[in-house]
Parts: structure tokens; sequence; C-alpha cells
């Protein structure tokens, strides 16, 4: 019935907008009078001086004369009680001042902001949410010297996020440099974040050698590393054989995950729920000899840390009271937090045994996108003969062997003389596009890994050694507090062996502690504390809701997020 | 309460103005209940206390509605001035700590906010026929009526909550591991808005202090 009339008052909205832009507000501030000579910016504005005994001058205009010391112009003069004194020529000594009051009045767009808001939400919302939530964010970062430089090798505590979420992490640094009995690990604050760091631990592995009857650091030797479990556990791995397939149903990824490389596979995450699985099969046609277990290296995409910035952002200026509460949440509220991440999931892995069932190897996968890490999932201690044999065994032979005359075979085969026969099917199940895979390879676990311990020897900041750090890092009471830019180097002595000094070493670091995500004025803008609620009561709901939003900023998000670093690496 | 009608100038004017704001000061007065802890001109914020100029405010209200007719600008007259000088004014401490709330206002608003406010509610109430549009025009008329002024004495408003973060204090501010009580910015942006910005001058007689009336520059902006 009113259809005649949408166009009139489509027209009377927009000019009723245009007519409410610019609606004048003050803009004041306070500044030491000493400071009004070095502030080019306050020229043109209302200025009023308010003298040390209550009177204040209003100045109509005003000025400096040659020496700066006197503030000078024509003004009304008011005493404590604001009578006026009348209106003169004035020269004010910055002594008698003791602050100045300047306006200047600004137009504020509230209507008109108001259209453009609602007009422009699409562009607005790409905005909005893109760049803010791309800054550079994480937990200390650890750097050891590689062949190009400092490599990024570890982030510490990534998911600990308030005080309470204080947690140990254990990072794979890989392969480190030894240089005269010392390894030196650059701890960073490379965020808007302040870092609480409780300790910072190598464990160095170190190897009997029967030969010679001693004790020696395990050196670089290509093909053998040590890797964690899930669990923690450390294990000497033999050499990696990477897939020969690696398929997620549309392509294969095979030589993506090939090597420790940084050439990674990378998809999008779903547009439609960031918590949407996908699966990637993996198939290895020549699997190393002995006890199998498969590495996983990988990191996260910036999937969950948009969710995290989202977070803070519906948190807004109530950021300190949901930390507060967090603080003192019992249990099951706490698990609340934890939700999204629950639900965003780690990497579940499962090998498909002889007769096509998958059996879980477990979950790997630790919070935040910037240095890979590396798990290794054993396989079941009772990994059959017939599983060996592999998930689909060569034609003519399943199901005409019996699992002895399988075990006399593959004992026997030339190919695999210790009995492990492909293909070897692993399957992958995790969040699309959360995790960049870098290394997925199948290894011969050679046992337990012995490691040393080592504290920090020395602590060295901006060049000089600083002795309080390295009391709070060996002080497991006390907290080593990092701010944004701060830079530590970590020097750890090895202990001497009669084998003498290694160069290099294969190391794990722990660390333990929290850090303080610092606000950024572009989230206050979007306060909202129902939605933040609703994140953590229907944690999956909202992942789909907000996945949109994040498919149409996430190229963009990875080149943002690490050009806006606090400090370069 | 709302500061009497015309005591407040507005946005252009009050750049000139020597006085303070008008601030509304609420406490706990009960589990669920609070109270008026002072109402006037805002005279000095420290770290821990705000002094408020009052005095009989009702009186002035009924001045500024029956005697000015309800005008926007009553000029401050003898009458008024004369009524000052014998009443006087009380200059009430409010510790922080006591504080539920508190609302400074610092100047008056526009005339045209009142229409915008007047149009925004016609606007609402006609977008409901608008069909499928509505779901564009409805969200600009609930935003232009939501921040339009309530009345002629509209004002922009500063609220402060001790029980909600300030808007500048940041989780660095809480960790700091100082004793001291975090910097609110807040807190500290109401002493621009006191007539003594600098605190309360010692040579002030306190006893001797007047209220502000009403603007002594013209309001007409």
């Amino acid at each position: 019935m009113l259809r005649p009339v949408r166009g009139p008052l489509l027209c009377t909205a927009l000019a009723f907008c245009a007519h409410g832009c610019g609606i004048p507000y003050v803009e004041r501030e306070l500044v030491p009078p000493s400071l009004v000579d070095e502030r080019t910016d306050l020229e043109g504005r209302f200025l009023e001086a308010h003298l040390h005994d209550g009177s204040v001058v209003v100045f109509s205009h005003w000025g400096f004369d040659a020496s700066g010391d006197h503030l000078i112009g024509e003004g009304e003069t008011f005493d404590p009680h604001r009578r006026s004194q009348g209106v003169a020529e004035v020269s004010l000594d910055i002594r008698e001042i003791a602050l100045v009051e300047t306006n200047v009045i600004e137009r504020s767009n509230r209507l008109g902001g108001l259209a453009i808001l609602y007009g422009l939400t699409a562009a607005a919302a790409i905005h909005c949410l893109t760049q803010p939530k791309a800054c550079f964010g994480s937990c200390p970062t650890f750097y050891v010297e590689g062949e190009t430089g400092k490599e990024l090798r570890a982030e510490g505590f990534s998911a600990s996020v308030a005080p309470v979420l204080e947690a140990t992490d254990r990072d794979a640094l890989g392969v480190v440099p030894v240089d005269g009995g010392r390894i030196v690990v650059t701890m960073k604050n490379e965020a808007f974040e302040t870092h609480v760091v409780r300790w910072a631990d190598l464990e160095v592995a170190i190897s009997d050698d029967p030969r010679e009857g001693t004790r020696s650091i395990v050196r670089r030797d290509p093909g053998t590393d040590v890797v964690a479990t899930p669990a923690g556990e450390l294990l000497r791995t033999g050499a990696a054989t990477p897939p020969a397939r690696c398929h997620d149903g549309v392509r294969d990824w095979s030589e993506e995950v090939r090597a420790f490389d940084g050439w990674m596979r990378s998809v999008r995450a779903d547009s439609t729920d960031l918590a949407a699985r996908e699966e990637l099969t993996l198939t290895f046609v020549d699997p190393p000899k002995g006890r199998l277990g498969l590495v996983v290296s990988a990191r996260q995409s910036l999937v969950s840390t948009y969710v995290f910035y989202q977070a803070l952002a519906w948190m807004g200026r109530d950021v300190g009271y949901w930390l507060a509460r967090l603080e003192r949440a019992r249990p099951e509220e706490r698990a609340a937090f934890r939700g999204p991440g629950e639900v965003l999931g780690r990497i579940e892995v499962e090998v498909r045994r002889s007769d096509g069932s998958w059996v879980p190897l477990g979950e790997c996968g630790e919070t935040g996108p910037l240095a890979t890490d590396s798990w290794c999932l054993p396989f079941p201690e009772d990994w059959e003969v017939a599983d060996r044999e592999g998930a689909s065994p060569p034609s003519g032979r399943a199901g005409t062997e019996s699992p002895r005359m399988a075990q006399d075979r593959a004992s026997t085969d030339p190919a695999s003389p210790t009995g492990n026969v492909g293909p070897i099917e692993v399957r992958l199940r995790a969040a699309r596009g959360m995790w960049r895979y870098d290394r997925l390879a199948l290894v011969a676990l050679e046992g337990p890994a012995e490691t040393v311990r080592l504290r920090p020897a020395e602590v060295w900041r901006e060049g000089r050694r600083d002795e309080t750090a390295e009391a709070a890092l060996l002080d497991d009471a006390a907290t080593l507090v990092a701010y944004p830019g701060d830079v530590y180097e970590l020097v750890y002595s090895l202990p001497r062996t009669e084998a003498g000094d290694p160069t290099h070493a294969c190391a794990m670091l722990e660390s333990r502690g929290y850090y303080l995500e610092g606000m950024r004025e572009e989230w206050l803008t979007e306060e909202d504390p129902a939605r933040l609620v609703r994140l953590f009561l229907d944690p999956r709901g909202t992942l789909r809701e907000i996945a949109p939003a994040f498919h149409a900023v996430e190229e963009e998000m990875e080149r943002t997020f690490w050009s806006s670093q606090y400090v370069a690496p | 309460m709302d500061a009497p009608t015309g005591w407040l100038a507005r946005a252009e004017p009050t750049m000139r103005d020597p006085f303070g704001a008008w601030v509304e000061i609420h406490g706990r007065g009960g589990a669920f209940q609070e109270t008026l802890l002072a109402e006037g001109e805002l005279i000095a914020v420290s770290a821990d206390t705000i002094l408020v100029a009052t005095t009989d405010w009702a009186t002035l209200r009924r001045w500024a509605t029956d005697v000015q007719g309800g005008r926007r600008a009553p000029w401050i007259t003898p009458e008024m001035t004369a009524w000052s000088d014998t009443v006087g004014c009380e200059l009430v401490a409010v510790s922080r700590d006591a504080i539920r709330w508190l609302e400074l206002s610092r100047y008056a608003g526009t005339d045209s906010d009142a229409l915008e406010s007047s149009l925004a509610g016609i606007g609402l109430f006609t977008s409901f026929a608008h069909g499928w549009f509505a779901l564009i025009s409805v969200p600009i008329w609930i935003g232009a009526a939501a921040n339009g002024p309530p009345d002629g004495q509209a004002t922009t408003a500063l609220r402060y909550d001790p029980s909600r973060p300030s808007r500048h204090s940041s989780v660095f501010g809480e960790s700091s591991g100082s004793s001291r009580r975090p910097r609110d910015e807040k807190w500290e942006s109401l002493r621009a808005w006191a007539r003594f910005p600098q605190g309360l001058p010692g040579a002030v007689d306190r006893s001797t202090l007047r209220p502000k009336l009403g603007p002594l520059v013209p309001t007409s902006s």
C-alpha cells in the first residue's frame, strides 16, 4: 500500500542524515604551560590560562614573546569566583600559569556517520574486521642461528592468554648450532603484548655410544632427529619417508609436505563454517623398517588468531573484566572459555589396518601461527604383522596368507627386511584451512631419547648481561616480564663430555608462562558482550557466523599480519 | 537531575566559559539502591576526591522555567545575582571510592539536536511501512533516535562508572605489578571540565565561592 512513498521516504532519510552531519563538539585538552610553545598544533585554538591563584585568563588571541617565557595576547581575566576583571592586553609569565586549557570545535558526523555506517556495511566490515585483527600477535618467539641467519624455531605457550592459563610448552628447536659448548637462543617480544616467562629451559638429546663407552651430545646427523610425542615423550627417530601420495579429495600435496622446508600445504578455511572438517589421506608405499611413527610438522593458520582477536574485540573496554572473570572462574566456566579452541580442534591422526578399519594414533597441534612445530605419533604397539602388510595388500595375496606366512614373507622381503610393507594409509582430520602442513613423514622409532635439561647460564639484553633476568628465569617462583620490543639472548652451557664439544645438537625448548594481549583502539568499536557470551556458549554456531567475514579477508590477513610485526626478526 | 534550563552554554561558547561543567554524582545507598551524592558545578578533581559546588538548584530551576519562561538562554539578571549572594553555595567533597557513577554534562545541545530527535521518531515510525526496505531504514532511524538528544536541554555528556574499566585502561596497565591505583584516564579526563583543572588553589576561600548561575557569554551560536 505504501509502495509509492518508499522513494520519498528514502530521500527524506538521506536528506535527514545529511542535515545531521557536522554537529559541533568541543575538543578540550590540558597542556603544561612549558609545552604550549612547542605545540604548533595548538595554534588557532581558544586558550584559557589557569593561574596558580585560581584566576583564569580567557584569550581571544594569543602568542609568545620573543623569549618564549611570556604568554601574551588579548584576554578577559576572571577571578577565582569567576567575576570578570575586564578585557585587556595580557602578558603572563609562564611560571604564573598552572595549566593551559585549549579548546577547539570539531564536527561530528553523528547521523551522517550512521548513514555511511549502515549504507556501506560491507566495505566497513571488511576494513574494520580485516586490518585490526591482522595485527601481529604471539607469545614469546624463540630464534636460533640457522643457515640463513636467525630462524624462528618456536613460540612459547601461545594459548596462555591470562595468568590462570599459565602453561608449560615444549617446542622442537630441531638441530641447533653449538659454539664453544654453548647454545644461544634469542627470545623476543614482537607484539603488542606483555610476556610473563617463568622459565625457558632447553632439553638437549644425549646418547650413549656403546662402542666408545662414552656419552655424547646427539650431533647433527641427516635423517635422524628427536621428536616429541603429543604427550611430551621424546623419541629418537630414524630416516623419514615422505608419502607417495597426499590427497585431500581435490589434489595431491605430496610435494608440499615432502620435507621440512617451509613449503607448506596451505588451503583456505571453509567459507561457511570455520570448524568444518577436512580429510587428508597419506599413502606410504615404502615404509621404513622397525616400529613406525608419523611425524607431523605444522603450524596453525590465522583462523585461531582471528577468533581470539574477535573475542577481544567483543570484550572491548571490558576486557579487564572478562579476564578477571576468567581468573576467578569455576572449572566448568573455564572450560567454556576454551570452547572455541576445542571446536576448532587439533589434528586427528588415524592409520588404516589391513582389515580396512581406522585406528586412532592420537591428536597433535599447538596454538600459534608463527613457528612450525613437530610431533611424532607412534603406531600402536599391537601393530600386527597383518597390519605391517599394508592397508591394501598386493592383489592376489589378500586373504590367502596366514599371519605367520605374512610375517615370514615380510621378514624376508628385500624391500622391507623388517616387516613393514606398503602401502600404508594414514588419515589426518582437522578443521579445513586451520593448519599449514610442512612435513608429513613416516619414521622408524629408535626408542626414547635421553636428554639433559639446561637452564640459562647467562641472559643478555642490549649487549649487556642482565642478571636480574637470569635470576628470574632460574627461580621458578619468579617471572621475567618482557615488554614489546624486548630481546633477550639466552645462553646455555652444554655439559662437558668425553667426546668433546659438538658443533650441533638436537634440542627441545620448554617454556612456561603466560601473556597479556594489548587492546587495539580499533577493536573497541566492536564491543558486544552478547556475541562474546554466545561465542563461549555456542562456539560452533559463532564459528559458522563469523566464517564469511574471515573468508572475505583471509588471503590478505597473513601478509598484513607479518608486516605488522612489532620488531622485524 | 539535569542542569537548570539555560545553565549550560552551547558548544562554541563553552570554549570561553571559565566555569566548570554540570556534574551529577550517584553513590551506593544500600544493597540495591543508589543515592544522589551531589549535583552542581564541577570545581576540581584530585586523584581520590571530586569537589562540587552545590546550591539551591530547585529554586534556580523554577527561576529558569517560571521567570525566564523556559528560554534556553536566561541572562544573569541582578535579581539572580542577589539571590546567589544570599544563598551562597556549598562545596561538597565526594570520595572517589563512594561514587557508583557520575555524569558530566559539558555543554548544551543545539536546536538541530531537538529537531533531529523529533524527525528520528517520525522516521522510525514511518519506516515500518517500508517493506523489505525497512531492513535498511529502521536501523538508520533507530540510530538517529538513539543518538539524538532527549530534549531541548540536551547535553553532550560524559559518563564515568568505576565498575567499568576505562576506555583507555589496558591490559598493560593492569599487569604493571604496581600497587598504586591504576591510572584511569577517564577519571583524569574529568579534570579538563572543572573550574580549577589544576586542583583547588590553596589561596581560594571555599566559603566565599559563588555558584555558576548560567553562561556568562551569549549562548546563541
